[in-house]
């Protein structure tokens, strides 16, 4: 902290206090997930500030303020020029910026978002799927199962998920049924997204410790029984805002959708093209397109921010409470796919 | 798959095109991302309103928006660029958002205690850092960054929509010459598989031998 509140200097070692002995990560995972909230308020959010110093004098809080007025004026300085240069090449001029006004262009935006969020829905549910089955057969007792389960969950997640879904747009039309773009675009996203998907419920699996699995087997489980009934059902809880994070990785993937295959599946993107090359206006109605997928990730990263926290003050941290980009499954291919 | 070896020479060409990509994105995300965090953990308010801002509406807008507002939409604005370029300004901008949050979560994986223990026996502000805080955060950042640099090169392909010959680039070219589309994909597939899984395996290793086992 450097200006402000003393109060939370009290809390340096709270992460000994909730993190209880059984729930502490084990073996190869017990890095550097135990201290990471070191920084966090009894209210678990995490201090962006750590104290670099201690509370400024006088003189430090001088040279604060005169940083403060310089950057004040850069920033300033910055978005006058953007003004001044969108109205110098005429794009801030009324008849840009007038579909905003008509209901009938945001109906068709809407429309647009509508698809998005169906495609992206669904598209979720089928990779939760193959998630899940992922993770089984990577979880498997069978070395033989595992070997499978582990390659195709490594090469997927190494491709490209361009290519992906270019891939099963044409695929799947010649070697399977035509069932339109909006289709190719859910299967790409839900194999893809499957791979990720099992890697999360791996790690959730992981981070429950073996003496889970050890009693349900003790009680007469067979394997298949403890991961479904035992394992599974801890794991998802606590992986829920990892979830959700790669749900709006999912829902800006979706795009691709737009630009990849063809004819393009009129989602969100695709629509505010359309309407912005009718509209003589490409730049703003991307930009109205910009914002509204703003808008709609936003809650979502707010949603999943509110589970982390909650989590975070339940279990302590796991490797995937800090944001999937913290640890991630790693595997052999990329962990935590945030991208895109 | 005949079909992949007479086209090598192309698949390569897209191939050093993706390197290329990536690794300049990846140079310019790494400072933009230093920057952000830096501006997030400083003590002027508007450089922590500037890249908190600027991350939360980077990291929610899809990449293609990026892309396309770059290459349709900035020329209205007399900004226009060759495609390669227009790739390497959006990825750098997108990537370098995520890289500001890892940078970030480095240094917040330094301890409270660590910092008031260095303050005690008497190291200033600059000694604490160079010292303390910014060799544990710089190992914590290892693996997410990459992971970040893989995401980055798969993402890169997500350019040959805004005509960028890369490897997907080259690949939609043979596809429409051809009209053989599964063996040309595989094709591409296999090309990126030589980067992807090459890094992940690097990377791994990188991080064990580095990291602080607390």
């Amino acid at each position: 902290m450097w200006a402000s509140t003393p109060s939370t200097a009290d809390n340096g070692s709270s992460d000994e206090r909730r993190i209880p002995n059984e729930r502490r990560i084990p073996n190869e995972r017990r890095n550097t997930n135990e201290r990471r909230n070191t920084n966090e308020r009894e209210d678990g959010r995490v201090d962006d500030a750590l104290i670099l110093g201690d509370e400024l004098g006088p003189r430090g809080r001088r040279r604060v303020q005169i940083a403060t007025a310089i950057a004040t004026v850069l920033l300033a300085a910055l978005a006058v020029a953007v003004v001044n240069r969108f109205s110098d090449k005429g794009q801030l001029e009324w008849d840009r910026w007038s579909f905003i006004s008509e209901w009938s262009i945001w109906r068709f935006l809407l429309r647009g978002l509508r698809n998005t969020l169906t495609a992206s829905l669904v598209a979720m549910a089928l990779a939760l799927v193959l998630g899940a089955l992922g993770a089984a057969g990577r979880l498997h007792p069978a070395r033989g199962v595992r070997a499978i389960a582990i390659v195709l969950v490594e090469l997927l997640r190494a491709t490209p998920l361009v290519l992906l879904i270019y891939f099963m747009g044409q695929f799947v039309p010649r070697y399977g049924p035509e069932l339109g773009s909006y289709w190719y675009l859910v299967i790409g996203l839900a194999t893809y997204n499957g791979a990720v998907i099992a890697e999360i419920f791996r790690a959730g699996v992981n981070s429950l410790g073996v003496g889970q699995r050890e009693a349900a087997l003790a009680v007469g489980f067979t394997d298949g029984q403890a991961l479904r009934r035992v394992l599974f059902p801890q794991a998802v809880r606590r992986m829920v805002p990892a979830l959700v994070n790669q749900l709006v990785t999912l829902l800006k993937d979706s795009s691709l959708g737009a630009l990849v295959l063809l004819p393009a599946v009129d989602d969100l993107l695709h629509q505010g093209k359309i309407v912005g090359d009718f509209r003589k206006s490409p730049l703003q109605g991307l930009l109205v397109t910009a914002a509204i997928y703003i808008v709609v990730n936003s809650a979502l990263s707010a949603v999943a921010r509110r589970l982390e926290q909650r989590q975070a003050r339940r279990y302590g941290r796991t490797e995937h409470a800090v944001g999937p980009l913290a640890e991630g499954g790693v595997g052999l291919g990329a962990p935590g796919a945030i991208e895109t | 798959m005949d079909l992949v070896w007479n086209n090598l020479d192309s698949y390569w060409k897209g191939w050093q095109n993706t390197v290329l990509l990536s690794l300049s994105s990846f140079a310019f995300a790494l400072v933009i991302g230093v920057l952000l965090a830096s501006f997030r953990v400083s003590p002027v308010a508007p450089l922590r309103a500037l890249a908190t801002g600027y991350v939360q509406l980077v990291r929610n807008t899809p990449l293609t928006v990026h892309l396309v507002i770059l290459f349709f939409g900035l020329p209205k604005l007399g900004l226009r660029w060759s495609p390669n370029v227009t790739a390497i300004i959006g990825l750098s901008l997108y990537t370098g958002a995520f890289v500001g949050e890892v940078v970030r979560a480095g240094i917040n994986t330094v301890g409270r205690g660590q910092v008031e223990a260095a303050r005690s026996i008497g190291l200033g502000f600059g000694s604490v850092l160079r010292l303390v805080v910014l060799p544990q955060a710089i190992r914590a950042t290892v693996a997410p960054l990459g992971s970040l640099l893989s995401a980055l090169v798969r993402n890169s392909a997500i350019a040959y929509t805004i005509s960028v010959l890369e490897i997907m680039g080259r690949a939609d070219r043979l596809v429409t010459e051809t009209a053989r589309p599964v063996p040309v994909l595989i094709g591409a597939a296999l090309a990126y598989y030589t980067i992807t899984l090459p890094l992940g395996v690097g990377i791994n290793a990188l991080d064990r031998r580095q990291r602080i086992l607390r």
